[in-house]
């Protein structure tokens, strides 16, 4: 089942890639620039062990901004094409259980999730040195991972039920109902 | 807003559901479909409480509900092959069936297209064949006329009409009177959250309509005589 949802999110996605070239666009330049986010601040990060630890320690502060600012930025970003919104599955026979790891899964194969994935594996390469430090920052990578990614998800589907409702529509137009001819069209209504 | 309505529906009956806009048709229709948590009450599908183990329930179930959001990235042919795998139904029995809603519904040549770019029409077409797929037990279907052509609007008749024939039940709710006085078996009228009539066709309508007795029972005003004279003046 798991499988499956993730299997599902890749067709949608290949569909909305094939069907806009705005789409396609945007994908692209974001996974450059999330390539070129991971490119510099995941060596920075990573270098920081080369410091004494009191500057080591920086990667706390630094890894807790960048789970918050995820949250966030994925809000604008998801707010395009939200596919895994659990609203979509509810005539579906699936326990909560099963949708809920099936959807976290899929979470995690989107391109923002990947590059997050990565700069908290910087991070424990930052504590590489420090056989003490090691074990906590690996949970804390597993842990900032998931708070990130379930943060996201969250925030991102209660925005949706708010947006899809109707004192929602008056603030600005839901974007998983719009039509998809006013997804791709680039001028402001 | 719904207070206390009590419903039944009979196995292998083609219920309709009426009422004016904001009746309350749509929300019965989510409370007994495990889609919307009631504050109180219980719903029972053949046999199972639907809020109790709502996923049990959707698995005897075939729901289409109006405004239902589909995978509408998916191509028509995509959305049912999906729905049946997330129904955990076997891949070559899927496949077939697939084919031959799209077929009987007159979605063949656009199966390949996006849901997305699907007409209103369309979307409530391959939103049934979604609720069909699995063969459930019981179908309930909100407003499954809406935007239907005509061909298409028979072909679907046709279809819940042998369903009813080999033992499955239909729920739906129509604004249409003459659709559900020639179509459906029994009739209830919810207005205001409540029921007003529950009973066959023939015992409600008496000889009459089903529109002239609708319009009674939840007592429409005329539009008087002196209102809108700047129209067409």
């Amino acid at each position: 089942m798991t499988l499956l949802v993730v299997r599902l999110r890749f067709t949608m996605w290949r569909t909305a890639m094939s069907r806009s070239s705005l789409h396609l666009t945007s994908s692209v330049v974001g996974g450059l620039v999330a390539l070129g986010v991971v490119g510099v601040l995941g060596p920075a990060l990573a270098l920081l062990a080369a410091r004494p630890v009191r500057l080591t320690a920086l990667t706390v502060p630094l890894f807790a901004t960048f789970t918050l600012m995820w949250v966030v930025l994925s809000l604008v970003a998801t707010g395009v094409d939200n596919v895994l919104d659990p609203a979509r599955f509810t005539v579906l026979p699936l326990r909560p259980r099963e949708l809920a790891r099936g959807l976290l899964a899929a979470a995690y194969t989107g391109i923002p999730a990947m590059m997050f994935v990565l700069l908290a594996l910087a991070q424990v390469v930052a504590w590489a040195g420090h056989p003490a430090a090691l074990p906590a920052a690996l949970l804390a990578a597993a842990l900032g991972t998931l708070t990130a990614i379930l943060g996201s998800r969250a925030v991102t589907s209660a925005l949706a039920r708010v947006m899809g409702s109707r004192g929602g529509r008056l603030v600005g137009p839901s974007s998983s109902r719009s039509s998809p001819s006013c997804r791709s069209c680039s001028t402001s209504c | 807003m719904v207070h206390g309505l009590s419903l039944s529906v009979p196995r292998g009956s083609l219920f309709g559901l009426v009422g004016p806009n904001g009746a309350g048709k749509t929300t019965t229709l989510s409370m007994a479909t495990g889609l919307l948590r009631p504050d109180g009450g219980t719903a029972r599908v053949l046999g199972l409480d639907v809020w109790a183990d709502p996923a049990a329930a959707k698995a005897v179930m075939g729901v289409s509900p109006d405004g239902l959001r589909l995978f509408e990235q998916l191509s028509g042919r995509e959305l049912l092959h999906y729905v049946a795998d997330l129904r955990r139904m076997p891949v070559g029995e899927s496949r077939a069936r697939t084919e031959e809603l799209l077929a009987v519904l007159d979605l063949a040549d656009d199966a390949n297209v996006v849901v997305a770019d699907y007409s209103a029409g369309m979307v409530k077409k391959i939103s049934l064949a979604a609720a069909l797929i699995h063969a459930p037990r019981l179908l309930v279907l909100d407003e499954p006329f809406e935007a239907v052509d005509p061909v298409s609007g028979q072909a679907i008749r046709t279809i819940l009409r042998r369903y009813v024939g080999t033992g499955g039940t239909v729920v739906m709710s129509s604004h249409v009177m003459e659709l559900v006085e020639g179509l459906c078996d029994r009739v209830a009228v919810v207005a205001g959250g409540r029921v007003l009539a529950d009973d066959t066709v023939g015992a409600l309508t008496a000889g009459g309509s089903l529109h002239q007795r609708f319009l009674e029972l939840v007592g429409a005003g005329e539009v008087s005589g002196d209102g809108l004279t700047w129209l067409g003046g």
